[in-house]
């Protein structure tokens, strides 16, 4: 039981940051495609947009690692 | 680096303007400043220049003409064509009397040619449309006149279906439908029905927009076989005719493409320097001009006006005041092997004249979180022939070789990393290879890694912290450079509280508490209350280095999966092939995910703390290359 538990403990810390990401990335990645139509020369700052909310599944990832490796 | 600029006056007598603007420009080293004459000289009477109305027109006359050689140019055909040697303002007035009747006579030649081009094709899909027809009518007996046929073409095969069903409803079954494909690919269809029901069809057909087959007036009456013989002869003619009018532009553009060519380079830089002159200033006698130009160029650029107008024209050095930075022009210039990098600066608004080009650091910095990310031999070495094969190419753009250039630094970090990680297309490739991890294994040391990951960000943020030390202090922002010297080292005592806390016999605990007791209220005092969210800020850039451990471990437990995956397969051949393509997909991502994220750690994490953007491009009178 206890497995189950971390496992689960594990798949939440990466599930729920993963689809918070998810959703921030697609509304960042649609505003940016149409700035990019009109504004080519903000690449970098879209790039810097998008890749942004990431880091919520990053670390999201890091602590599911953690969680399953160091419990 | 940033280049230091210069700030430069050139005077001269006002009619030796014209010649000093064409020689800045061949020399092609001075950007220009209009606007308002500067406060250094402006006491001395100075005003924009006056074109009078002789000269504006003349110039109106030059755009004019240049418009319609540009014209001419875009209607005849660019063979290749001799050298034209005159003298273009020699030849200007004779060409400009010339240019309306050539542009007339090639407007109408072009005219006449498309409309030809038109009716080759044209008749030639008729005459394929006919025989089709003929195809279809042969063995039927139309001549008694019961039967009537209509030749439609159909936009597409699936059509013939549904006007089947409406021929149905119109002539009660009383019809007849074939289809053929034409040479063109059209689908002609013949319907043969009662006379009775002829003009029923054809109104039907009408309003559901099938078009009848359509021919010129004066083929009806005609046999099909005539018609067709008619439609392929005209087709042929019309082609012949073609081809006579495209001989007669080619020797119209052998003749005078060359010297409309050299009138229209002339015009080019002419019309170039009379709008330069819109940001020179004059006084009743002299002109000036004000511009920048890089410092190491202007001894070079004074001796050159001397040996060129032998006196006349004098240039002068100004001096650079803090109001002047916001105008200064940046240009980058870096050494050959880190030239590539400023593709990744440049994604960024220049940075500010007197401020840090971070060029240098990125082309450090870059590759080394790349390879941290990727680090795996065989990867690197993939991508090192790849980026090797795209530089090897004979016609890249600058840009892409640039890309690859970078590609191929990357590559090679990740080979480094590979090797301190043991790892060759995976840890077991690494294994296989006889490879151990020189520094740790990354899946199976994950607080080592997301240690080491920690360390490198402190690193990284913390030159970022001391370089923008020094930009605030020398820009004269010393409240902002303290608040950033606090920050460093509020980071320290916070690293030394880790490790006193890890080793408490070391001593480090208290003498990090102390630090943070004396530093916290200092940071207060020179940031106000705001300072420790910037604090904070700080520690969440440096955390956010995680991200390297993160896409690392991603990294190699694909590859270990891909590895397994292959192994499970029972089949060499198979076991190639299911690891190659997740290889592949993991060299993908492996690609993908390390640039994004080594901009974002460089753009967010790095740049904020020191980048000052907003510098201007140095866009110097020159010629520019056609």
């Amino acid at each position: 039981m206890e497995k189950v538990l971390i496992a689960f403990a594990a798949a939440l810390a990466v599930g729920i940051p993963a689809l918070a990401t998810a959703w921030a990335q697609s509304r960042i990645g649609a505003a940016g495609a149409g700035t990019l139509a009109e504004k080519p020369e903000l690449t970098a700052t879209v790039i810097i947009l998008l890749a942004i909310p990431e880091t919520m599944v990053i670390l999201g990832f890091v602590v599911a690692a953690m969680i399953l490796l160091m419990v | 680096m940033i280049i230091r600029m210069a700030k430069v006056d050139i005077v001269g007598p006002k009619g030796r303007l014209l010649p000093v603007l064409e020689a800045l420009r061949e020399i092609g080293v001075v950007q220009l400043e209009g606007g308002a004459p500067w406060p250094a000289t402006a006491a001395h009477g100075l005003h924009p220049l006056h074109v009078d109305s002789a000269s504006l027109a003349r110039q109106l006359w030059f755009a004019h003409l240049r418009d319609g050689i540009g014209e001419l140019c875009a209607l005849l055909p660019a063979p290749p064509l001799r050298v034209a040697y005159l003298d273009p303002p020699a030849a200007l007035e004779a060409l400009a009397h010339l240019l309306p009747r050539h542009l007339d006579s090639c407007r109408r030649r072009r005219d006449e040619r498309e409309g030809l081009q038109r009716q080759t094709l044209e008749s030639s899909r008729q005459a394929g449309l006919l025989q089709t027809l003929a195809g279809l009518l042969e063995g039927r007996d139309t001549s008694a006149g019961l039967v009537q046929v209509v030749g439609v073409t159909l936009r597409e095969p699936e059509l013939a279906g549904k006007l089947t069903a409406a021929a149905e409803g119109l002539t009660g079954g009383r019809f007849h439908l074939d289809t053929a494909v034409a040479p063109d690919g059209t689908t002609v269809g013949v319907i043969a029905t009662d006379n009775d029901f002829a003009e029923v069809v054809r109104g039907a057909l009408a309003a559901e927009g099938v078009a009848e087959l359509a021919l010129p007036a004066e083929l009806a009456g005609l046999p099909l076989e005539q018609q067709v013989a008619t439609l392929s002869r005209r087709s042929e003619e019309a082609r012949q005719r073609a081809l006579l009018l495209a001989a007669e532009e080619e020797r119209f553009a052998r003749r005078w493409l060359p010297l409309y060519r050299k009138v229209a380079d002339w015009l080019d830089d002419r019309l170039a320097v009379l709008a330069a002159a819109a940001d020179v200033f004059e006084t009743e006698l002299c002109f000036c001009v004000h511009g920048w130009m890089p410092a190491a160029r202007v001894a070079g650029l004074r001796d050159e006006l001397e040996a060129r107008f032998g006196g006349e024209v004098d240039l002068t050095e100004g001096e650079v005041c803090e109001h002047d930075l916001e105008q200064v022009p940046v240009l980058l210039h870096n050494p050959y092997y880190l030239r590539p990098f400023e593709l990744l600066v440049r994604l960024l608004p220049l940075p500010r004249y007197a401020s840090i080009d971070p060029t240098p650091l990125v082309a450090f910095f870059f590759p080394l979180l790349f390879g941290l990310m990727l680090g795996d031999l065989g990867y690197g070495g993939v991508l090192a022939l790849v980026a090797g094969g795209v530089m090897m190419q004979p016609r890249i753009s600058p840009t892409v070789r640039d890309g690859a250039r970078i590609l191929m630094a990357c590559a090679v970090s990740s080979m480094f990393f590979g090797l301190l990680f043991g790892e060759c297309f995976g840890e077991e490739g690494g294994q296989r290879l006889g490879l151990a991890p020189l520094l740790f294994a990354r899946s199976g040391s994950l607080v080592p890694f997301l240690w080491f990951a920690l360390s490198v960000g402190l690193v990284h943020v913390g030159l970022g912290l001391i370089l923008g030390i020094f930009v605030a202090a020398r820009s004269g922002h010393r409240r902002e450079a303290w608040l950033r010297l606090f920050n460093l080292l509020i980071l320290l005592a916070l690293v030394l509280v880790g490790v006193g806390w890890a080793a408490p016999e070391s001593g480090l605990l208290a003498v990090a508490l102390w630090s943070l007791g004396v530093t916290i209220p200092l940071l207060l005092v020179s940031g106000g209350l705001l300072a420790p969210l910037e604090m904070l800020k700080t520690i969440g850039n440096v955390v956010s280095y995680a991200r390297l451990m993160a896409i690392g471990l991603t990294s190699v437990l694909l590859a270990t999966v891909a590895n397994r995956l292959g192994g499970l397969s029972g089949s060499i051949v198979a076991g190639i092939f299911v690891a190659g393509l997740l290889h592949l997909f993991n060299l993908l991502l492996g690609i993908f995910a390390p640039t994004v994220h080594a901009l974002r750690l460089h753009y967010v994490e790095f740049f904020s703390k020191f980048f000052e953007p907003g510098g201007h491009d140095y866009h110097p009178l020159e010629k520019r290359p056609k």
